[in-house]
């Protein structure tokens, strides 16, 4: 075909051809919406309501006093993981995804063996991608993040010395990313926040980020599949990650202050 | 060879008319709603976090009649799936404008799907639109108004007989009779400008309207900012 445009096709020919192609390729590309969500979407409106809990206010203005900060903690159960999804999940998913794609195509053994390669790459790309998700989950260290944007924002509120006798403590009880069979994933994280005053916890409210149920104050999770995660070395990872800690930061900062 | 070009060009051509178009202002977008954003991540039309969703609008024509019990299906779905899933899925708070049968909101609702229909993007809206504009938006303390509306034409009983008598050979003009399109546009209720707008084909305009269709046509609308980095 190309040789044929090199040897007998006129200028103007060859021109109408490329604008066609490109016609071509301006469909292939146009806007669609992102996979992993059409996957989770429902049609069904009943199968997609998210459980809101219900938040509490707490005005920590009311029990900081003479000048001073207060202390800021936040600690973690188990550090963050990818749940959900497996190296031997994915390998199981797609194991199986293969063989039935293979048997209806091509029924002989012999023929079915020569995707053997390909299913080999397959897998060990789906592990290549868990490794670039693991990492930049791991590099972004989520709960450092979430303690330096609510130090920004308790500083913005309250100056002077940290005092000791007032502690702000987030538990983070688990986060991480959730996926099934590497398709759909998005962040999650249970947590607890205590206001902690001379020893007694004053206040308590959990934090929740789901993908059906959440604190009222918390946006929906952002779904991509395991290859968007990993793209560009886990960019969307440190994208979704940091978005979250400062989103978070900032829903807590709001629970601790009551406006009048 | 000549075949061949206009064969690519028919189909590139077919393939054209069945992509949605997607128009986005470029202009700096001011919500109603609230007074500052304070989030690190920049945003456009995300700023406008509480939509009003004005009655959508819906036309289903067969056999050269328009169907009122199908327009009031899809009218149902339309309203529904576009809850749904800008609520669950893009995080906007989204309120719904009850159809009214005859009253100054039902007018200035079809003053606006007239505004939307004509309207560029970004283009400065006449007084009477600004101030339909604000009424509405005013009484829902809104930062946008979202409009929906649709179009189906599936093909007639005439030409389905025709395809079965003509054991499928005039499938073309089922093809071709069938038509039907989604759209979607977001009004900013400060400047009444319209800042958001998607046309998309029905492909298959012979199955009724699912929301599906509505989570493909909405899928390409960025994120709301979320209320907690709003002051």
């Amino acid at each position: 075909m190309s040789g044929l445009i090199k040897k007998k096709l006129p200028m103007n020919r060859k021109l109408i051809l490329t604008v066609v192609f490109l016609l071509i390729c301006g469909c292939a590309t146009a806007p669609t919406s992102n996979e992993a969500e059409t996957k989770v979407f429902s049609p069904q409106p009943e199968a997609n309501i998210v459980s809101h809990v219900p938040i509490r206010q707490f005005d920590l203005a009311s029990i900081v006093k003479d000048n001073k900060q207060p202390i800021l903690e936040v600690n973690f159960a188990k550090p963050g993981e990818i749940s959900g999804v497996s190296h031997e999940n994915v390998l199981k998913a797609f194991a199986i995804s293969n063989a039935i794609g293979i048997l209806l195509a091509f029924p002989t053994v012999g023929q079915s063996l020569a995707f053997g390669p390909a299913a080999t790459i397959g897998v060990m790309v789906n592990n290549a991608n868990l490794s670039t998700v693991s990492r930049a989950m791991e590099q972004t260290d989520f709960p450092n993040r979430l303690k330096e944007f609510l130090r920004t924002g308790i500083s913005a509120r309250f100056h002077g010395e940290p005092s000791s006798s007032i502690k702000v403590q987030l538990v983070l009880i688990e986060y991480g990313i959730f996926g099934e069979d590497g398709n759909v994933m998005f962040f999650y994280c249970d947590g607890q926040l205590k206001v902690i005053d001379s020893g007694g916890c004053v206040f308590e409210d959990p934090v929740v980020w789901q993908a059906r149920k959440r604190s009222r104050d918390l946006p929906p999770p952002r779904y991509a599949s395991l290859g968007g995660y990993a793209q560009n070395d886990g960019e969307l990872v440190r994208d979704v990650l940091i978005e979250a800690a400062e989103v978070m930061a900032a829903a807590i900062g709001k629970r601790l202050e009551v406006t009048k | 060879m000549r075949r061949l070009i206009f064969f690519l060009l028919v189909f590139s051509l077919f393939f054209a008319g069945c992509t949605a178009t997607i128009e986005k202002s470029s202009e700096k977008i001011t919500p109603s709603s609230y007074s500052s954003y304070t989030g690190s991540k920049g945003c456009q039309i995300g700023l406008l976090r509480r939509l009003l969703m004005l009655p959508p609008q819906y036309i289903y024509m067969h056999n050269g009649k328009r169907q009122p019990e199908e327009e009031k299906i899809a009218k149902t779905t339309l309203r529904k799936a576009t809850l749904d899933f800008l609520e669950n899925f893009r995080g906007y708070e989204v309120v719904i404008q009850e159809e009214s049968i005859q009253g100054p909101t039902d007018s200035a609702t079809n003053l606006l799907f007239d505004w939307v229909e004509k309207g560029l993007i970004g283009v400065q809206p006449p007084t009477e639109v600004q101030t339909a504009v604000s009424t509405l938006s005013g009484q829902n303390k809104a930062d946008g108004l979202l409009l929906v509306r649709g179009f189906q034409k599936p093909p007639s009983t005439w030409n389905v007989a025709a395809v079965c008598l003509t054991a499928s050979l005039s499938w073309p003009l089922l093809l071709m009779e069938q038509k039907g399109y989604l759209s979607a546009d977001i009004i900013e209720a400060s400047s009444g400008r319209i800042v958001w707008r998607i046309r998309s084909p029905m492909l298959d305009a012979s199955k009724p309207l699912s929301a599906t269709q509505i989570q493909e046509l909405l899928g390409s609308l960025e994120r709301a900012v979320p209320e907690a980095l709003t002051k």
